[in-house]
């Protein structure tokens, strides 16, 4: 029998100030080299698990703990959460707040030298994670310079330099483009094969394909527990416990195909209704989608040769033209640093070109107040915790029509008309700030729509959110969108703009190096590797196999023949 | 972590130096600015530091608080100036009256304050924070507390990051923190004040999470990373700048460099 190597016992915790538990009777063990993959909904109880297992939890957070926790057959609760360092090391999701030095080395160096190793072993440690994770040559950088995907992989190379016997990444690739998630995954990938013992939480059945087993949480209990090629297989499964499920394998399913596992060829369930696919049903979709662009009003936003430029000279918008029509839905993408939110905050005037113009309808922001402009073209913050400060939902989203001047009557409407647009009846006199994140994502949308702005502007609205709250955020856009909202969206998500977005600009380097649908942008490997884009499962295969560019699994049956 | 770091990782003489050499110096120039009131003495020291700043290339962040140094020259020079009744009257403007010593003396206090800003500009462009930690511990500072100014630092500029951000996103929801009297301005703020406030709570949550989870107090002698062997020059400048404090004081004691015998 293989040595066990992680032992969890009848693990439950709950939160002071709460009564649901956040981990109810979970058991389970991992042997040496193994890793485990922990999944489920946002509250599920991921982050908790994580936090136990590091001995963070019960010692960072108060609330009622049982249970056990063994690392090689010793208890690791009777000691202190420093002290396990160079035993378990804990990746979180948040770059920004694990990093504290001013050079990528010193970074690096850190925990080691907590632990008091000797400086030449610190020095070789360094070295070794650095190459492990891809950032030789960084030494001297300071963190603050890297992006997303490499502050992440800092991380990572700091705790990796303690020599963790065992690796617990919470999240890690939650706040990441496609181009720093892909790079983080190819390190992470590295580990698996170097059979480091490793936790890792996520909602992306894509970043579990590698691990030996994945847990499925709800509501703080395992609920499934198998291969990844057991639990994969089941989308069913995963949409019960709110994991966004693999496209290929619910279209599989409806159509009564064996589910592809991971490693698997999904091409062919793609070749097994090749026969049954009608290229004539496809047409008939892309003539509604040129329907509604016929349908689409006035410009309501014109850009011409805009350009941005940095204190430091540096050009972060080049030379950029658009024209936005009323009731499109455009999402902007690229990878991070791109100039994708210094593009839309011209939009609403919260930067004023340093060239070129930027008009909203027909008049140009440098001419106009962002009080003016904020009436036009409402502006949802990427972090809603950037906004709230009032004590109920109901205050919350009256604050932005009284600072309009709007009537006390006028405010009540448009707040109870923005509470259902959001769908939160009920939690009018809810505190904002005790919501989850998808609810307080909500409330920051809801505060711009009752100031009742012909555009929505979104900034990554879906960052750090699971399936179902994107699903439900996203429909609440797409409604926004058909009552006649002009909508643009930021995202990295791939499968949000191939199922909402009408176009896309895609942006690298300050410029837009395409302005096209999602179906084209999908179709073009070479576009989509220059912007660091990865195409949705569905898009790509159907590009392959069928030579046509299907956008998800449902448009994929409504283009089969019955059989 | 910050984007508002000041260090400038250039190699430049002064940031070569030993960051306790650095820190003597930098304490002697605060002694200096302190030793004199008289603005022709505090020039020569701030000519002495435009010379530092360029050396140091501290020229960028000194430019970003160009408006702070000169509302610090600005106010401290006018109220001084207003305040203090001393020497011949110069000017009168209705029931305000600027005498000549008081002058001289409100614009040395302006000079003085810059000159003090400035040293401490081109110390933490020149310097590290990491090394800024190595001088306080190498000076006796205790580990936790050395690391806890280091971590003050960068949850500011962090926080004015945040701030900025937050600022933002009231203004597009209609809100002008200018608008009206003194009491509605302040009232205004409420809307900042609160997501920073809890911003900056969550920041010093996952923090502690960060720090205890790498180990930091795990002992109470970390190994040291940075080592920096002082060489003949970094004795001789901390040499010169003790000299040079020494000089400054015995100057003032003897009467030089006073427009007022008021420190």
């Amino acid at each position: 029998m293989a040595h066990i190597h992680l032992q969890v016992r009848d693990l439950r915790f709950t939160y002071g100030e709460t009564h649901r538990p956040a981990l109810d009777a979970v058991e389970f063990s991992v042997q040496k080299g193994q890793s485990v993959s922990i999944m489920g909904r946002s509250g599920a109880g991921k982050s908790s698990l994580c936090l136990s297992l590091r001995g963070l939890i019960p010692e960072s957070y108060p609330g009622d703990f049982a249970g056990e926790v063994l690392l090689d057959g010793k208890s690791i609760l009777h000691r202190r959460v420093r002290d396990l360092a160079g035993d378990i090391g804990i990746v979180f999701q948040d770059f920004e707040s694990q990093l504290f030095c001013t050079t990528v080395e010193l970074e690096v160096a850190f925990t080691p030298q907590n632990l008091g190793l000797p400086r030449d072993e610190i020095q070789k440690r360094v070295s070794r994670c650095l190459e492990l994770v891809g950032l030789r040559g960084f030494e001297k950088r300071d963190p603050a310079t890297l992006s997303g995907g490499e502050k992440q992989r800092l991380a990572l190379a700091a705790v990796l330099s303690a020599e963790p016997r065992l690796l617990i990444l919470d999240g890690v690739t939650s706040d990441l483009d496609p181009a720093g998630k892909s790079e983080l995954l190819r390190v992470i990938g590295d580990l698996y094969a170097g059979r480091q013992t490793m936790i890792a939480a996520t909602h992306a059945y894509e970043e579990t394909q590698l691990a030996d087993a994945i847990l499925v949480l709800d509501e703080g209990k395992i609920v499934a527990h198998g291969t990844p090629a057991e639990i994969i297989c089941r989308p069913r499964l995963m949409q019960e416990h709110g994991i966004r499920p693999r496209d290929i394998n619910l279209l599989a399913e409806k159509e009564s195909l064996p589910n592809v596992p991971p490693g698997g060829a999904p091409g062919q369930v793609l070749e097994k209704v090749r026969s049954r696919f009608n290229p004539l049903k496809l047409e008939a979709i892309l003539d509604r989608e040129r329907k509604r662009a016929e349908r689409y009003g006035q410009p309501i936003l014109e850009v011409s040769g805009l350009n941005c430029f940095a204190d430091d000279g540096r050009n972060i918008l080049s030379d950029i033209h658009l024209t936005v029509r009323e009731r499109e839905m455009l999402a902007i993408v690229g990878r991070n640093g791109a100039g994708k939110t210094t593009l839309i905050k011209h939009f609403n005037g919260l930067l004023r070109p340093s060239s070129g113009d930027v008009k909203v309808k027909d008049v140009p922001t440098k001419r106009t107040s962002l009080f003016e402009l904020c009436q036009t073209v409402g502006f949802v913050f990427q972090n809603p915790d950037h906004q709230i400060f009032s004590e109920t939902v109901r205050k919350e989203l009256s604050f932005g029509p009284k600072n309009l001047g709007v009537g006390e009557e006028e405010i009540e409407g448009r707040v109870s008309e923005a509470i259902a647009a959001v769908r939160l009846n009920g939690f009018e006199e809810e505190d904002p700030l005790m919501l989850s994140k998808g609810g307080r994502q909500k409330v920051a949308v809801a505060s711009i729509l009752a100031m009742r702005p012909e555009v929505l502007v979104l900034d990554e609205p879906t960052t750090g959110l699971d399936y179902e709250e994107t699903i439900a955020l996203m429909e609440l856009v797409r409604r926004l969108n058909e009552a006649g909202h002009t909508v643009i969206l930021v995202t990295h998500t791939m499968w949000v703009v191939a199922r909402y977005a009408h176009r896309v600009i895609v942006m690298d380097a300050g410029r837009i190096i395409a302005d096209t649908t999602p179906r084209q942008l999908f179709a073009n490997p070479s576009l989509l590797r220059t912007a660091g884009l990865t195409a949705p499962e569905i898009a790509e295969l159907s590009h392959r196999f069928l030579g046509r560019t299907v956008l998800s699994h449902t448009e994929m049956q409504d283009c089969l023949d019955p059989t | 972590m910050s984007e508002f770091s000041l260090y400038v990782n250039k190699e430049t003489v002064i940031s070569g130096l030993d960051p306790r050499a650095k820190l003597v110096a930098s304490m002697a120039l605060f002694v200096v600015a302190m030793s004199f009131n008289h603005p022709l003495y505090l020039l020569v020291l701030l000519l002495f530091e435009a010379y530092l700043v360029v050396a140091s290339r501290s020229l960028p962040n000194i430019r970003r608080i160009r408006v702070l140094l000169l509302l610090l020259f600005v106010f401290s020079a006018v109220l001084w100036s207003l305040f203090l009744k001393e020497g011949p009257l110069l000017l009168r403007l209705g029931p305000l009256r600027v005498h000549r010593d008081s002058l001289l003396y409100a614009v040395g206090m302006g000079m003085r304050l810059v000159s003090m800003v400035v040293t401490g500009m081109v110390f933490l462009s020149a310097t590290m924070i990491e090394e800024f930690v190595f001088a306080l511990r190498k000076f006796g500072l205790p580990t936790p507390m050395a690391f806890a100014f280091s971590l003050a630092f960068r949850m500011v500029s962090q926080l004015m990051k945040v701030a900025a951000t937050v600022k933002q996103a009231q203004q597009v929801r209609g809100l002008d923190v200018d608008a009206g009297g003194i009491f509605r301005r302040i009232r205004n703020h409420i809307p900042l004040l609160i997501p920073i406030f809890v911003f900056s709570m969550k920041s010093v949550d996952s923090l502690t999470r960060a720090l205890e989870a790498r180990g930091f107090g795990c002992t109470k002698k970390p190994t040291p990373y940075i080592i920096v062997l002082p060489r003949a020059g970094d004795y001789a400048v901390a040499i010169a700048s003790v000299c040079l404090a020494a000089a400054a004081v015995l100057l003032r004691l003897c009467g030089f460099g006073e427009v007022l015998s008021r420190l």
